[in-house]
């Protein structure tokens, strides 16, 4: 387990957590490399390749998630969430792990719909700096190496 | 409540369904690409089109291996080196040659990412240490395909392009024999 990282719905980062100490990235890196993300994952729904889900009719189209939801390179993987309101939640492990992640990142969001959200000082689209949260994420990780 | 959004479309017999683009770069431009679902008639009307989003392409993979490559710790090209490095100085120049083989065997690859998933794609990634990448778009679900496309690099392309002598470095590819491999050998990677 390496990173742990939140974006708000217009690719700024909101929230980070480093779980190893290998990683050496200053906050000015973080935030440059967490609004990259977001725009790779623009980037790619817009690669044009043949969807076999066009005839699709459902009122929530427009809300459907088509940005990238897996990387895997040698060594690490970075697994993405992409909530229904534009949070992206996404976590960098060693890919070793068999655990299914994506289980883990929904409860993410659910703290964050909890702790965050519920804060009435906590102001929409600013980090967050709240201490529960980071207990709360801290003990939900806690169990993976 | 979440939309459930993890239905699996349904996978026709055509091996058409599962894989979709084959793109090779060359430094910053695209020397090859195909489309693997459509008829080489509609292929000619999108070219204005079809260039739009090979750079678009290229300019992602540009950005993920950069993102790759900062936020995790494992770097790519010290894997390289460091393999050389380990080995007993005495032991250089009897082990020279064996090393050598070595990293050309493990280490065609130097990209920082492998592939990379949508909710309607698969992208598999090569890329080596003269600058040539390989792009593979497939069905989301086709499981990692880095090995096939070392394959195509170490067989067809070095066979057919790189010691063919009319072929200029960095010129678009323009072989019919190159097409027919490059088919029949995805077509036998359906089957297989």
């Amino acid at each position: 387990m390496y990173s742990l990282y939140v974006n708000n719905q217009h690719g700024t980062l909101v929230y980070q957590k480093h779980f190893s100490e290998e990683i050496k990235l200053n906050s000015n890196e973080e935030i440059r490399l967490a609004s990259m993300l977001h725009g790779i994952s623009t980037i790619s729904e817009k690669i044009n390749v043949y969807s076999l889900y066009e005839k699709k009719t459902n009122i929530f189209q427009s809300l459907e998630k088509k940005g990238i939801e897996t990387i895997e390179g040698d060594g690490f993987k970075i697994q993405c969430y992409d909530t229904l309101t534009g949070i992206k939640i996404f976590i960098v492990h060693k890919d070793d792990l068999n655990i299914e992640m994506n289980t883990y990142l929904k409860r993410v969001y659910e703290l964050y719909s909890d702790i965050i959200l519920k804060n009435p000082f906590y102001d929409i689209d600013m980090p967050i700096r709240s201490a529960v949260f980071n207990e709360q994420i801290e003990k939900l990780f806690s169990n993976i190496s | 409540m979440i939309l459930s959004n993890e239905k699996i479309p349904q996978v026709t017999d055509k091996w058409g369904d599962m894989y979709y683009y084959f793109y090779i770069f060359y430094k910053n431009q695209c020397i090859y690409s195909i489309d693997l679902k459509n008829n080489n008639t509609q292929e000619k009307k999108k070219k204005s089109n079809k260039n739009e989003t090979e750079k678009l392409l290229l300019g992602s993979i540009y950005a993920i291996n950069y993102l790759c490559s900062n936020i995790q710790p494992n770097k790519k090209l010290k894997n390289l080196y460091k393999s050389i490095s380990n080995s007993n100085p005495k032991l250089i120049n009897t082990n020279i040659q064996t090393q050598n083989n070595i990293n050309t065997q493990e280490n065609i690859h130097v990209g920082n990412f492998n592939c990379f998933n949508t909710p309607f794609y698969k992208l598999h990634y090569v890329e080596t240490l003269t600058a040539y990448k390989f792009v593979l778009i497939t069905h989301k679900n086709i499981p990692n395909l880095s090995n096939f496309l070392k394959d195509i690099y170490k067989t067809i392309f070095i066979d057919l392009i790189i010691l063919n002598p009319v072929y200029k470095i960095g010129d678009e590819i323009k072989d019919k024999m190159f097409d027919e491999k490059i088919l029949e050998k995805i077509k036998r990677l359906y089957v297989g």
